[in-house]
């Protein structure tokens, strides 16, 4: 008997592992986000909702609001002039504030007060490893708080 | 007898069943081969080459859509790009240079594409490789330049018999009954020298001469001199290289960028064409599945086959064994004669296999421009011989202990 259907479940094997190996990756890669900028994605709210991307590079904080979801590579432009930040950084206990301001992008067709793109800089910036900041932006016609956790990002689901 | 003669005499006493197992293997080898080589020389058709183009400027749509269009003349533009639009994507600091085009006009089922005549001079279709018309390279006459010259790519010079100085009517769309510009006819001036890719398959004229045609009436003929309002289907994008021959990786700020717009996105093919595969790579491995069952089935006719011949030549293997010969030789006489039919079964099945390529690829040429060669060795082609060899001897196993055990009195006394 063992002899008969050794050969029938070795092949069931065979054929189940190579069936089940590209559902796993399937399902790995429905869950994953990509940041477009190569930035870290904070939700805002929730991750459905939208991120707030954001990337350092040297004393100069670029962030860019994007869509929820999987539409983290869609721009969501937003009607503030301006977003002002509560840093904190590791160890200290006074936040310190700094000013984003919008920077349109020609090619994205956007403008003053229709931007998903905003900077900030500071001197005290440069070098800095991980710090969390908050504030608060009209997205989607609503008012909702901002929660930057850099550089591991924010995810509160 | 010397035992390979011994095998083969064997093998003819029942050469019926041997040649259907040989024929039976065959095919399903040949069918393995033949998949294995038309999957692989597609995915490097459209994976690999990425037909010398960086990135394609489009208007919004499906990105796919838009890149079967521009490199491959398939399908239809989903709409139009503001050739101002294009102007500021050609000012990025990423951007090296672009080539604009306007597709949509066909002649005789081939594509008539209107582009800037860089085109045959800066274009690369396939990585450092630039059009020709020198008659040494197979190429002839010479590129546009007057509204009423036209260039024809190699493909569709030899199937619509081109000469230098015929003239043709462009079609005002890409579906039959679409209407032709009649008081619009066009001289063919050059062809260009087969490239091996889909360019050989289209017509191309000059972006002013699509513009200035009569059947397009005075808004599209203002386009010739306004660049507010001109327009094109897309344009070929040169993206600048960094340390190493790499892309830039500032294309991807300026793809974010552009698809946020209004009107146009980026394409980059060779992030494109991959997810092509992705959706329709189950149907290779659906027939590399079927052809490995065959192969299967081929071998299990094998199997079966060798087992019904060791029934009716029980006898003269007893007898052989009176005649001197021990358990080995016949254990052996057995399975040689298995691996002898696999061996057979998979070269014919190797040979059949490029054959049905060689077949395919004629077909593929003509219907898509691709390249397609019946020479183009596989793994499988590498890997097929030795597996059916191995299989083959699994197969052989069984019958031949059977004759190994073969009981030698058993077998002689008489039937009746």
């Amino acid at each position: 008997m063992f002899k008969r259907t050794l050969p029938f479940a070795c092949f069931y094997a065979a054929f189940a592992l190579g069936c089940g190996g590209n559902e796993k990756a399937h399902h790995e890669h429905e869950g994953e986000h990509h940041a477009a900028h190569g930035g870290c994605l904070n939700a805002l709210g929730t991750c459905e909702n939208g991120h707030a991307e954001a990337k350092l590079e040297g004393d100069v904080l670029m962030v860019w609001f994007v869509g929820g979801g999987s539409d983290t590579d869609k721009a969501v432009r937003i009607p503030d002039g301006e977003i002002t930040l509560a840093v904190t950084i590791g160890g200290e206990k006074k936040a310190r504030t700094l000013v984003l301001t919008s920077k349109p992008n020609e090619l994205a067709e956007e403008k003053e007060g229709d931007c998903s793109r905003f900077e900030g800089k500071a001197d005290w910036l440069r070098g800095m490893t991980e710090f969390v900041a908050t504030g608060r932006v009209t997205f989607k016609g609503k008012p909702q708080d901002v929660r930057i956790e850099y550089p591991k990002g924010y995810d509160p689901d | 007898m010397r035992f390979p003669t011994l095998v083969l005499k064997s093998l003819r006493q029942h050469w019926l069943s041997t040649a259907l197992a040989v024929v039976s293997i065959g095919l399903g080898v040949a069918l393995l081969v033949a998949v294995a080589s038309l999957r692989e020389q597609t995915h490097r058709n459209f994976v690999q080459e990425g037909l010398g183009v960086d990135a394609v400027l489009g208007p919004k749509g499906s990105p796919l859509q838009i890149t079967l269009n521009a490199l491959y003349h398939l399908e239809e533009m989903p709409g139009k790009v503001q050739w101002t639009y294009y102007k500021k994507v050609l000012g990025d600091e990423v951007v090296e240079s672009g080539i604009p085009f306007i597709t949509g006009h066909s002649y005789a089922g081939f594509r008539v594409n209107a582009l800037d005549e860089r085109f045959f001079t800066e274009f690369e279709y396939l990585p450092g490789r630039h059009f020709s018309f020198r008659p040494e390279d197979g190429g002839r006459g010479r590129m546009f330049a007057a509204l009423d010259e036209a260039v024809a790519g190699a493909e569709a010079a030899r199937e619509l018999r081109i000469e230098l100085g015929q003239t043709f009517n462009p079609t005002c769309g890409v579906n039959p009954g679409d209407p032709v510009h009649a008081n619009d006819a066009i001289r063919f001036v050059g062809v260009l020298a087969p490239t091996g890719t889909p360019h050989d398959r289209a017509i191309y004229i000059s972006l002013k001469t699509f513009y200035t045609l009569q059947g397009h009436g005075q808004d599209v003929a203002d386009m010739a001199v306004n660049e507010e309002h001109r327009e094109i289907s897309g344009a070929y994008l040169k993206i600048r290289r960094i340390r190493g021959g790499a892309m830039h990786p500032g294309i991807q700020d300026l793809k974010y960028n552009v698809n946020q717009s209004a009107q146009a996105q980026l394409v980059i093919p060779n992030e494109v064409l991959p997810r092509l595969f992705s959706i329709i790579g189950w149907v290779d491995r659906v027939l590399l599945g079927i052809a490995l069952l065959v192969t299967a089935l081929a071998l299990l006719f094998l199997f079966v086959a060798l087992v019904s011949a060791l029934r009716e030549r029980r006898r003269d293997l007893a007898l052989l064994r009176c005649l001197g010969a021990t358990r080995r030789t016949v254990f052996g006489l057995v399975l040689c004669e298995s691996l002898f039919i696999s061996t057979l079964g998979a070269l014919l099945g190797l040979a059949v296999g490029h054959g049905i390529v060689a077949l395919a690829s004629d077909y593929i040429r003509v219907e898509t421009g691709l390249q397609f060669t019946s020479a183009y060795v596989t793994q499988a082609d590498l890997y097929v011989l030795p597996a059916v060899l191995v299989l083959g001897a699994v197969a052989g196993l069984l019958p031949s202990v059977q004759a190994y055990r073969l009981g030698v009195l058993r077998n002689l006394t008489p039937i009746s």
